[in-house]
């Protein structure tokens, strides 16, 4: 479903500045599966995600999408297929228009978009019976601004935008890393609910090595650029968090200073 | 106020809400701090003024300056996304050569239309009515029905999604750079068919005509918004348009009371004034010292009626 062949990304190229985000990846991921991203920070877990939805440039190789090469193709024309979420819940949605109309935004994305009324009495009642799912209230609050609702709220909404037009790719970049615990768990229940009722494709970027395990079909490890360790079926059920820190150390020759991942 | 310049402040008004909405678009819902206006504004008086002159049909002249608007915006659009310059510069461009353009399409400063034909002649002619209160009526109803299609347009789909893009391009998703052109050159259109307007019901165009529409139509949208303070894109649009009415109220209440002393030239600064004072009263600090000010004024106010009591 989704190949990646030799991907290079390289930001700020032939200045001092020079970044080398993404170092020769290639990664075929299957319909239907759930990857877990993880690694330290500036491993190139968003740029990763940003290659697949056309956000960030690719330098060289190639990026496809159900067999189509879409390495040229800008982030608008592969949104009717990529259905993202990000760490920042002012990001997915826009503050400044109410909560209907946020939703009406997610539903036609991808799609041609007309002179014909954006919500109608239809999309409201679809609109409503979705939000309800969140069981938060936040259905009878349709003509309210999406500023007015907490980080979580909005994350929580941002998945329902996500699923809300159909695709086939859900893009999660660390969505749950700006909320408080309980929200959080909350947010990773209902993402797990909407993965397997809407079957999508799914990489979902954390800094837990604990989430990376619980959640998904396959867990992938960046460093710098490269994948340093791909799991999935029995090794993976297997796997703690402990062994993935000495899997890392072992492939990297070095120990793991960063707090984020430890702790988790 | 008599009841005629009392018309002639709704008239002036109504014709300067269709700058505002123009503004609205431009600097609200696209985040495109926008320049062209105050040379679109002209642009429109200029080509309807000449076009009238030349004795083509007041509403060819009308259409055509509306066209000469997109133009505009399209110019400032096109110089800002493929050109990459930054915004306010390339809406400044096109500004700067708006005034050698307009100069050229009236081959002098200003251009009469003293006793030619404009759409607002037939008023007269076939209903009788005398010009101070046929125009204002017309152009309200005319106002009336575009700000009704600028609200549904705002409310479609392609609408909807132009606003998400002025207010979070990465959520938006959605081909950014042609809602930019789409955007502007309707904004410019909207100003360029405020300043055609202006021209045949004043009777005249001017070069200088269009100086200062930026300004007082962000002071209509400021009014707007601090009078409906709602989330529904229609009612900002209705306070936009109310917004402006007021404040050409505000403005010819201003200029016509000899106490203040204040001639029409100092219109602009007024104007400059009034946007700086409402700018300054959305930043907190302001907010709380024009508080204090206002309960020491209070406070004094009550402390003087006690001593008088």
């Amino acid at each position: 479903m989704i190949r990646l062949s030799n991907v290079q990304c390289t930001f700020n190229r032939d200045t001092v500045l020079e970044t080398r985000a993404l170092r020769d990846i290639s990664l075929s991921i299957a319909a239907g599966e759930f990857v877990t991203v993880i690694g330290s920070n500036g491993a190139g877990k968003s740029t990763l995600l940003s290659v697949m939805s056309g956000e960030a440039p690719v330098t060289s190789g190639k990026v496809e999408i159900f067999d189509v090469d879409v390495t040229k193709l800008p982030a608008h024309r592969r949104a009717s297929s990529i259905a993202r979420v990000f760490q920042d819940p002012l990001m997915g949605t826009c503050a400044g228009l109410t909560i209907e109309e946020n939703m009406a935004m997610a539903a036609k994305r991808g799609q041609l978009r007309g002179a014909a009324l954006a919500s109608n009495r239809t999309l409201r009642s679809l609109f409503r019976e979705e939000l309800s799912k969140l069981g938060l209230g936040i259905e009878n609050r349709l003509g309210e601004l999406m500023g007015m609702l907490s980080g979580g709220q909005r994350q929580a909404v941002s998945l329902i935008m996500a699923s809300l037009a159909k695709s086939d790719i859900l893009l999660l970049d660390e969505h749950t890393s700006a909320l408080d615990p309980g929200s959080a768990k909350f947010v990773l229940e209902l993402t797990d609910r909407i993965v397997s009722e809407k079957k999508l494709t799914t990489l979902m970027v954390t800094h837990s090595m604990g989430l990376a395990l619980q959640h998904g079909t396959r867990t992938i490890m960046l460093d710098a650029g490269k994948i340093i360790m791909d799991l999935s079926g029995a090794e993976r059920r297997s796997a703690t968090v402990e062994d993935l820190l000495s899997m890392f150390t072992k492939i990297r020759g070095k120990v793991i200073d960063e707090d984020a991942l430890l702790l988790a | 106020m008599s009841i005629i310049s009392v018309a002639g402040a709704v008239e002036v008004g109504l014709i300067y809400s269709l700058v505002s909405l123009g503004i609205f678009l431009a600097f609200q819902v696209l985040s495109f701090q926008d320049l062209t206006a105050d040379g679109s504004f002209s642009l429109g008086a200029a080509v309807a003024a000449t076009m009238i002159v030349a004795g083509y049909n007041p509403w060819t002249a009308t259409v055509v300056a509306v066209l000469a608007g997109f133009a505009a915006g399209l110019v400032t659009a096109f110089l800002s996304i493929r050109v990459r310059i930054v915004n306010l510069i390339a809406s400044m461009l096109t500004l700067t050569a708006l005034f050698s353009i307009n100069l050229r399409i009236m081959g002098a400063p200003n251009v009469a239309l003293l006793g030619k034909n404009t759409i607002f002649t037939p008023l007269g002619t076939t209903f009788g009515w005398p010009a101070w209160l046929g125009n204002p009526i017309a152009i309200f109803v005319g106002v009336s029905v575009l700000t009704a299609l600028f609200a549904w347009f705002m409310k479609s789909e392609f609408g909807l999604a132009m606003r998400a893009t002025g207010a979070n391009p990465r959520m938006a998703r959605s081909s950014t750079s042609l809602h930019i052109y789409v955007g502007l050159a309707i904004a410019n259109g909207f100003i360029a068919l405020g300043g055609c307007l202006f021209a045949q019901s004043n009777s005249f165009a001017d070069i200088t005509v269009g100086v200062g529409s930026i300004v007082a139509g962000l002071a209509a949208v400021i009014l707007g918004e601090a009078l409906v303070r709602s989330g529904n894109i229609v009612w900002v649009i209705v306070g936009t348009v109310i917004g402006s009415v007021l404040y050409r109220f505000a403005v010819s209440i201003a200029l016509e009371s000899e106490w203040i002393g204040l001639s029409a030239g100092d219109l602009n600064l007024v104007t400059a004034v009034l946007v700086a004072v409402a700018m300054m009263l959305r930043i907190p600090r302001f907010r709380a010292l024009s508080r204090k000010l206002m309960q020491r004024f209070n406070q004094k106010a009550v402390a003087t009626q006690r001593s008088g009591a």
